[in-house]
């Protein structure tokens, strides 16, 4: 416990009156870390082009930031918004549910552009670090094909060949590739996160876009009858509560910047199956499930070995489960249904 | 007639790919960021200068055409992008993104993108006595350097524009292609036309280093054998990625070699193990270009660097002469 809060005050003492960037920051992951950062004293922009994010999510802080609404696809955004800032943390990125991403492979593509127009504007501004956000979605299908498998370790990415199952996870591939060519050729200091599966308020929950964990609560929420979930239940994943991903975050903007990727996420994993049950009892609704075996399921089971940050950041997630799906149903109980 | 643009247009390939296409009596369009001034005759039919990392000058480049050649890149041998990894990404997503949208929005019926077999994975040529690469060996992908990551990067995004847009693509992968009017100095130039360079600068009897131990393989493409194989992939109907390029392994010592015989220099060669060398060994297998294209190589390779030793040889009196 000593350690961990020795971090904590440390990353505050690291990022306090720093000029700060943040990339789709009006988002999901983005706003939370915003939160975070104005917590720890630092000077924070947000660039974000909205079509994604949303003003509502950064609307309680909306006086202590600085907004720009921009397109990062074109390289003069990304110059004018780095301007001057010390640290980038960089989210900006066209993303998806397993939906979205089967559909889409070209716009899915296109945050390649985006990640090259803000590294390289960072490198023309001597921003002095970049926090890229990868993606669990990076590792082979092979390492995912069973239960049995070990978690993935953040150095089977590359150790057999690539082979990431879908656009999303080459694009978050190629982003770490870059930062490693930015790390190497300018040695620009680059820290490189892999959240897995993270989930909490504000997630989207836009039935087109939103991944497992709010497709679900909505469902639940709006007690959908039949209620589908896609697959046969039998997939697995492991879940990262979003406070603690930010938390992770930050430890790493310190402590990680040789563009060596981290995983941020659980060893622990639970199956679809028993995660719609959940979301069923702690929504109170009592249905049964219809699976619907058409639908796309990505991998059979992704898990993240947490060796590298707890040695390296000293990081663990705290939030159960339970607790974290709680909040989050609150938070869709509040927030979303009212409009309805 | 077809309207074409070919990106690169300045460059080695580009400027014999548009003699060729111009000779078969299209309109050619070429587009560089600047033209070397080797070539006099006028290989084109309109020339513009423009930087095409800058989207709106690809919509420019790709108005009124039908089919685009994207060979602009910004790339080079072994010792160039061993050292210069973050620039060749950056520009090179710039450019090919850039292009592909603009080729859409302008409604370019055809596009072709230039990839390299810099895209296979290192460890499939980890022996100087490799196996010919087959096209879906790419795949678990692990390229040598950054250059080859952003060509497969691009690879998947024809691939995408394919499958979301319906836009019609052809990927060739491009096996060390050789030939004159290519770079041979300044720090770009491949190891044909690099080796060419060293054996006409040297004395007779004299001596010229070679980067590595000697002992690692590659095959070469003579250029006009490479320009015929992209137009007869262009002008079929296979959508995939396509090896082009020899089936002929050869070590780099064997390479050097045949330009001192070409040359009639007694040389003695010398190794510099700490000069960048890439993967240990690297073929082509062209069994598919064979089948779907019933193109293969026809310039062997001691006629091909005869013609292009004869070319950097004039290059370098003519250096030493202005200097």
């Amino acid at each position: 416990m000593l350690r961990h809060y020795e971090c904590v005050m440390m990353t505050k003492v690291f990022l306090s009156g720093k000029k700060i960037l943040v990339t789709g920051g009006a988002g999901f992951i983005g706003s939370h870390l915003v939160d975070e950062l104005l917590r720890k004293d630092a000077e924070v922009r947000v660039v974000d082009d909205l079509s994604r994010g949303s003003l509502r999510n950064i609307e309680h802080c909306r006086r202590r930031i600085k907004f720009a609404k921009g397109d990062l696809t074109y390289g003069k955004t990304a110059v004018e918004v780095t301007e001057d800032c010390d640290i980038c943390f960089h989210l900006a990125a066209v993303v998806g549910g397993v939906r979205y991403m089967t559909t889409h492979p070209a716009e899915i593509l296109k945050s390649m552009l985006i990640n090259y127009n803000v590294i390289e504007a960072c490198r023309k501004n001597d921003v002095d670090r970049f926090l890229y956000t990868s993606s669990a979605c990076t590792y082979p299908v092979s390492l995912q094909v069973d239960e049995t498998q070990p978690p993935l370790r953040e150095d089977d990415v590359l150790k057999y060949g690539a082979m990431p199952d879908s656009d999303y996870g080459w694009v978050k591939l190629l982003g770490e590739i870059q930062c490693q060519a930015y790390h190497k050729t300018y040695g620009m200091k680059t820290i490189i996160i892999r959240p897995f599966n993270p989930y909490g308020p504000r997630d989207c929950f836009d039935p087109e876009h939103s991944h497992v964990i709010p497709a679900l609560i909505r469902k639940a929420v709006l007690r959908e009858n039949p209620f589908y979930v896609w697959g046969d239940g039998e997939q697995a994943r492991a879940f990262t509560y979003i406070t603690d991903l930010i938390e992770g975050m930050v430890l790493a903007i310190e402590k990680a910047p040789d563009a060596d990727p981290i995983n941020l996420g659980e060893s622990n994993d639970i199956s679809i199956r028993k995660l719609a049950q959940l979301i069923l009892k702690l929504t109170g609704y009592d249905t049964s499930i219809v699976w619907d075996k058409t639908k796309p399921r990505g991998v059979k089971v992704r898990k993240s070995d947490m060796t590298k940050a707890y040695k390296i950041l000293g990081w663990k997630p705290k939030v159960s489960l339970d607790k974290g799906l709680m909040k989050t149903i609150d938070w869709f109980i509040k927030n979303e249904t009212r409009s309805r | 007639m077809d309207k074409i643009l070919i990106t690169g247009g300045g460059g080695f390939i580009g400027s014999h790919m548009s003699r060729y296409l111009l000779h078969q009596r299209n309109f050619v369009r070429i587009v560089d960021i600047n033209f070397p001034d080797y070539i006099k005759e006028k290989y084109y039919t309109e020339k513009l200068e423009l930087d095409l990392r800058i989207y709106e000058n690809c919509i420019a480049a790709t108005k009124g055409i039908d089919k685009v050649y994207n060979l602009a890149a910004n790339m080079g041998g072994i010792g160039f992008i061993t050292t210069v990894g973050a620039e060749v990404m950056h520009d090179n997503v710039l450019i090919n993104s850039h292009m592909l949208e603009a080729s859409r929005q302008n409604r370019v019926k055809r596009f072709l993108f230039s990839s390299s077999a810099c895209a296979y994975p290192t460890f499939r040529q980890t022996d100087p006595e490799v196996k010919g690469l087959k096209e879906e060996d790419a795949y678990p992908a692990d390229p040598d350097n950054f250059y080859g990551w952003e060509k497969l990067y691009t690879e998947k995004m024809c691939e995408a524009y394919q499958r979301d847009y319906g836009m019609d693509i052809r990927i060739v992968r491009y096996h060390n292609v050789y030939g004159p009017e290519g770079t041979y100095k300044g720090g770009r130039e491949k190891s044909p036309a690099a080796l060419c360079r060293k054996v006409a600068e040297a004395r007779n009897p004299g001596t010229i280093t070679i980067w590595g131990d000697g002992k690692q393989t590659r095959s070469y493409c003579y250029v006009d054998d490479a320009v015929r194989g992209t137009v007869m992939l262009m002008e079929s109907e296979w959508n995939k990625p396509i090896n082009i390029g020899s089936e002929r392994l050869i070590t780099i010592d064997e390479l050097a070699d045949i330009i001192a015989k070409i040359s009639g220099k007694k040389l003695v060669k010398k190794y510099d193990l700490s000069a960048p060398q890439g993967v240990r060994g690297r073929n082509a297998d062209i069994t598919l270009a064979r089948k779907v294209l019933g193109w293969e190589p026809e310039v062997s390779l001691e006629e091909g660097l005869t013609r292009t030793y004869k070319w950097i040889k004039i290059q370098c009196a003519r250096d030493a002469s202005t200097l």
